[in-house]
């Protein structure tokens, strides 16, 4: 009797608490892959469910067991982050930083990046998004209440897995883009600074390069990047690299960024120009007419 | 009745631990056509009133145009003061024998919650439709389908007792056998070709406002910009896709220049495919025309939508009541708010529309204050956030400030967007939130 009014609270406590607390969740998905063998590779995608809550903003850190697994890479296919303000990285190998936005918000179940590990050596362990922040789309920021729920990895001799993750097969450059160069005085003093971004669809973007003068000096840069001759007197070129190693270029040719005094001085030189060829054409003219009499 | 209605009373006092509010007292609104007038309308719920503690089976009927509440329950009488849910916007992307469905999380309000849609399917354009039912989620594959034959799909949202509670606007996909050879997904094959992604197209067809400038983020970013017609439908296109997934937002101004709400939703593109995007139903802009109001006086509410569609203005106080009024063939709409009932202190409004069955989710929200004098909305007051470099625009190079100043000490005011002294997530949210692309 005891036991069945017990077992009766604990039930209407589960359900009232269920249905009370309605969050916004952080999950972990590796596909029921719970049990592997060593030195096999797997997929634990990070992926948020909204619950109805419009979301544009989204924090947190893969924490994950070092010992037993390494992160081989990182992969943002499907992602709903337009904007990473940390993109997140196999650089550290016990925690994954990640924050990122939606413009206009995202409402529903979405895959926000997802990580390939591999097994190392035998043992248990849980992957999870530590510290998770998610911000309501209102114009405030607002924190939206958030839980987490990681998944639990089993490493054992006993698997004979065989499950490998297929490399990405990916042979197209990221999406075509446009960098611009601005300058304001709360950014880098008022220098020029270079801004760009821009998406690959499969393996997403691994890297950005900047050249200056040619495409072959370039160097590893994020935007905001100020620019070295900021006489913007040179060809300037970006270039997005995806993780596969493809890459798209966007051109800024030195015309197109050229400072109001040069391109007065280009256009009085052009002007020049075009009055002696007019000059020397009337007059071949002239000589003509008169040579025909 | 009054029985029925105390037991609920002793009910809800149980688990609010007595924490009524005196009761508040609002008017339904009278209903007129043509050829009928319905006044002092009684409202019964169908038995769908829910809370965080309970479900109400029963059906219910207001003895006074009052609205009970406690804590954790809202009763929400009057003609207008029913449930819904937004209806979903759909895409379709046909394939081999199949067509891949996506649609947008219906939104309930007024304690409609949905628990799963069903999928509509028909080779006729309007119906019949056979129905499946799919779960709580928000895509679906049909399969076995005939390639050549179009097919055309509806989705219903379902309420908890599996009622369909709204039906989308009809999405068509001709499926087609496939031109290419799928890549080997074998372990060998060293050298195994993989196809390169070609052009896909993403069609968005729907509702913003008569006239209207329809602009149009892949990504974040401005794709493509319309206007949209009289009847405020626009339709557009994104051509020469990669395969991925894109995120398409989608937003307006009205013929004052408020924005709309932007509409986001993630597409699926396939190579050498079209997915089409339907449904698409910008909320209605609102404003009002005092910052403050004296009590007493009346408070002008107006915005612009779809012509000749139905808006509902949901005014929210201590407790959350409606008003109705419809769009003009310009999609403008006004409604003169009464202030009398409404407590001193800060509110806020939003509002809705319907038109030919959609019905779009709640817009912005404007707050206003109900006090001791009339203040007006001053037309700096409409100036954006998160605009840091003064181009009228928040976009890739306000976040490139922003980001600049991440975490950076003594950020200067206008990247500092909540003055917390700090550049961190919330102010990216916030820019977020005004992103114009």
């Amino acid at each position: 009797m005891h036991r069945d009014i017990l077992f009766t609270f604990l039930f209407i406590s589960f359900i009232m608490s269920a249905t009370l607390v309605r969050a916004a969740e952080f999950r972990i998905v590796t596909d029921g892959q719970e049990a592997l063998g060593t030195g096999t590779s797997f997929e634990a995608k990070v992926v948020i469910d909204t619950q109805e809550e419009s979301i544009n903003a989204f924090e947190g850190t893969v924490l994950f067991p070092s010992d037993l697994l390494t992160p081989l890479e990182v992969r943002e296919d499907s992602s709903i982050v337009n904007f990473w303000i940390e993109r997140p990285r196999t650089s550290t190998s016990t925690a994954m930083r990640f924050s990122g936005i939606t413009p206009g918000g995202f409402t529903g179940q979405g895959p926000l990046f997802s990580v390939i590990f591999r097994t190392t050596k035998l043992g248990s362990g849980t992957i999870a998004v530590a510290n998770p922040r998610a911000l309501r789309d209102n114009g405030a920021g607002s924190p939206a209440h958030i839980t987490s729920t990681g998944a639990r990895v089993i490493i054992s001799n006993t698997i004979t897995s065989s499950g490998n993750v297929p490399p990405m097969g990916d042979i197209d450059p990221p999406e075509p883009f446009t960098p611009v160069i601005v300058h304001n005085p709360i950014l880098f003093d008022d220098k020029y600074v270079l801004i760009f971004a821009t998406q690959d669809k499969k393996s997403g973007i691994d890297h950005y390069e900047v050249c200056e003068g040619n495409r072959y000096q370039c160097i590893i840069a994020e935007s905001p990047h100020l620019l070295q001759y900021q006489d913007l007197s040179r060809n300037i070129f970006v270039k997005a690299v995806d993780k596969t190693g493809n890459e798209r270029i966007a051109t800024l040719p030195v015309f197109m960024h050229l400072l109001w005094p040069q391109i007065l001085l280009l256009f009085g030189i052009l002007g020049v120009f075009l009055w002696w060829i007019l000059v020397r054409s009337h007059k071949f003219l002239w000589q003509n007419h008169i040579s025909s009499y | 009745m009054r029985r029925s209605i105390l037991g609920w009373g002793v009910f809800l006092a149980f688990f609010s631990s007595g924490a009524f509010d005196v009761p508040y007292v609002v008017h339904a609104q009278d209903n007129t056509s043509t050829s009928y007038q319905v006044l002092g309308p009684v409202m019964s719920s169908g038995g769908y009133g829910t809370s965080d503690h309970f479900i109400l089976f029963s059906s219910i009927s207001e003895f006074a145009h009052d609205i009970g509440s406690a804590s954790p329950f809202t009763l929400n009488p009057g003609f207008i003061a029913y449930p819904f849910v937004s209806t979903p916007a759909v895409s379709a992307t046909a394939g081999d024998s199949q067509v891949a469905l996506t649609w947008t999380a219906s939104q309930g309000y007024i304690g409609w919650t949905v628990s799963g849609y069903d999928v509509g399917q028909s080779t006729i354009s309007g119906g019949p439709y056979s129905y499946s039912s799919i779960g709580n989620v928000t895509s679906s594959t049909r399969t076995g389908l005939t390639n050549g034959t179009t097919y055309y799909f509806v989705i219903t949202p379902k309420d908890t007792f599996g009622t369909r509670i709204a039906t989308s606007t009809q999405v068509s996909a001709t499926p087609t056998a496939s031109s290419l050879s799928s890549p080997s997904s074998g372990g060998g094959g060293g050298g195994g070709s993989i196809n390169p992604s070609i052009g896909a197209t993403i069609t968005v067809s729907g509702r913003a406002y008569p006239l209207s400038r329809v602009t149009v983020l892949k990504d974040g970013q401005i794709a493509v910009r319309t206007i949209a017609g009289p009847d405020a439908l626009f339709n557009i296109s994104l051509t020469n896709l990669s395969t991925g997934i894109y995120t398409v937002a989608i937003y307006s101004e009205d013929k004052r220049g408020n924005r709309s709400t932007t509409f986001v939703f993630p597409v699926q593109v396939t190579p050498n495919a079209t997915t089409d995007v339907s449904g698409v139903f910008l909320a209605p802009t609102i404003s009002v025309d005092k910052r403050e109001v004296k009590r007493g006086d009346n408070l002008v509410i107006f915005g612009q939508s779809a012509p000749q569609s139905d808006i509902t203005i949901s005014i929210h106080s201590n407790q959350e009541f409606f008003a109705k009024t419809t769009t003009d063939v310009q999609g403008a709409y006004l409604y003169i708010l009464d202030t009398t009932p409404l407590d001193m202190g800060d509110h806020i409004t939003k509002s809705k529309s319907t038109v030919e069955r959609e019905i779009s989710s709640f817009g912005r929200t404007v707050s206003f204050a109900v006090g001791t004098k009339n203040v007006e909305v001053a037309p700096s007051e409409t100036v954006q956030k998160g605009d840091m470099n003064g181009d009228d625009k928040v976009n890739l190079i306000d976040f490139s400030i922003a980001a600049y100043w991440y975490k950076r000490s003594s950020p200067p005011l206008t990247v500092d967007l909540n003055g917390d002294g700090n550049v961190n997530l919330t102010d990216f949210s916030i820019m977020a939130f005004y992103w114009t692309g």
